[in-house]
């Protein structure tokens, strides 16, 4: 219900928009802040040296740029493509060891 | 060219590629990672049941309130631990424990193929300064 008096900053909607924008401002400062502060003592080259291995690290596990644009960040690409054939399948407690599995080797 | 992404882009990438991988490694030999923890302390020594759930306890997630006994059980059954006084690994137990070993160390070095060593010593020390810049302690 509207009266003649009311305005844009007395509904609710508008505080609560403005709340959630705050939110994300705030979130967005804040992560913005912990980055600095975890950099703190690491020099431009170290840190390079860190980002580069990271990412070398998450190709060897099998990302690529392709990957996340299809499937989203973080999800769907994981190492199942970067399985060995033929690595020591099921021998675990739910699929116990066949008694030559001492003998069998990773290739095997 | 795009733009560099954040070093928390990679961070969460890799931490969850490797959890990723371990879990389906587990998964893939039929092990639960609890099974994988339990061996991992019995590789070292016999233990109770209570001091297995102690030694454990700091991987264990939140919501996982269960005993070690039910997944010792398994692990009995199929002959690799034994159970007297302490749970016990036995050979065959340790056999399968040092493959899966193994294999977990074989994929830790793909993870890290064509990292210098230098390059990778230089990266943990810069991630251990960064979570104790943000206030991780031992």
């Amino acid at each position: 219900m509207t009266t003649p008096t009311e305005t844009r900053t007395n509904r609710p909607n508008f505080w609560l928009r403005a709340i959630e924008v705050r939110k994300h401002e705030l979130t967005r400062e804040y992560r913005k802040s912990l980055g600095s502060a975890a950099r703190e003592g690491v020099s431009d080259e170290d840190y390079a040296t860190t980002m580069a291995t990271l990412e070398k690290m998450a190709r060897n596990l099998g990302w690529d740029e392709s990957q996340q644009h299809e499937r989203g960040f973080g999800r769907g690409f994981g190492p199942r493509g970067h399985r060995h054939p033929g690595m020591l399948r099921g021998h675990g407690p739910r699929h116990p060891f066949a008694d030559q599995a001492p003998t069998e080797t990773p290739e095997s | 060219m795009a733009s560099p992404r954040p070093i928390g882009f990679w961070l969460k990438l890799v931490d969850r590629m490797i959890d990723e991988q371990f879990a389906s490694t587990l998964e893939e030999h039929g092990v639960t990672r609890r099974q994988w923890q339990l061996l991992n302390v019995l590789s070292r020594e016999p233990a109770t049941v209570e001091q297995l759930d102690a030694a454990v306890a700091p991987f264990l997630s939140g919501e996982s309130d269960d005993t070690s006994a039910e997944h010792l059980a398994e692990l009995v059954d199929s002959g690799w631990v034994s159970v007297g006084a302490q749970y016990e690994i036995t050979e065959r137990g340790r056999t399968a424990f040092d493959k899966l070993e193994a294999v977990v160390a074989a994929q830790r070095t793909i993870v890290t193929e064509g990292v210098t060593p230098d390059q990778y010593e230089q990266t943990v020390r810069v991630l251990e300064r960064m979570a104790r810049n943000l206030g991780w302690s031992d």
